[in-house]
């Protein structure tokens, strides 16, 4: 592999993935999942997708490790307080998971609760590690 | 205040509510992934590995839910 290249993927340092297979990806899971961004996809103005909200929330520490990474995925609601939701978790859904590496790493025993931050700016989404108490 | 027709021609079904659900992991090999540093070996894994971080593309991938329902899982309590 040309040196070009590898330096340019240093470089690079991709942070943010969407598109992994959760299910096959060599990883350990440290919390219960928890919710971090709720959209009323149809709706306009605050709380719809075209909004800007800054969010912050707590996740649990359940076993001793180093969070690499905060991955997320969708429940999306097809029809209006159905209470029937479709989740990009599964191993057969077609749109699969994502992640955001953190930086630096945040090491966790459990019991811990880190806090995120949740930036959302029209569309884009941000997971940030905030503290580790 | 509604509006279909910006996301989908009137008729269709538009995804109502949308929530986001995360989990913290320990991965060394999404990390090293994504950090390749001079292993060319892990290029290859890096270069499948892209990075969007758009809802648009999650929403546009979501109408294929209405063409290929039976690929996708439903839950009713959340996952």
């Amino acid at each position: 592999m040309p040196k070009f290249f590898i330096f340019i993927a240093n470089c690079s340092q991709v942070k943010h993935h969407l598109d992994l297979n959760l299910d096959c990806l060599s990883a350990t899971s440290l919390s219960k999942d928890t919710e971090v961004l709720r959209l009323q996809v149809d709706q306009l103005g605050p709380g719809g997708l075209f909004s800007e909200q800054k969010r912050s929330i707590s996740a649990k520490i359940e076993r001793d490790g180093i969070v690499h990474a905060v991955t997320y995925w969708f429940l999306i609601e097809m029809l209006s307080n159905s209470g029937r939701f479709l989740s990009t978790r599964g191993a057969n859904s077609h749109i699969l998971q994502a992640a955001v590496l953190t930086s630096p790493l945040v090491p966790a025993k459990a019991g811990n609760v880190i806090k995120l931050a949740v930036p959302y700016h029209y569309g884009l989404l941000q997971i940030e590690v905030m503290e580790n108490d | 205040m509604r509006r279909r027709s910006l996301l989908a021609p009137e008729g269709l079904i538009v995804p109502h509510n949308l929530v986001v659900r995360c989990e913290l992991i320990e991965s060394e090999f999404l990390y090293k992934c994504s950090r390749v540093e001079s292993d060319s070996r892990q290029i290859a894994d890096f270069i499948n590995i892209y990075e969007v971080n758009s809802l648009w593309t999650i929403l546009r991938r979501a109408y294929h839910l209405l063409l290929y329902p039976e690929n996708c899982e439903l839950s009713e309590s959340g996952y």
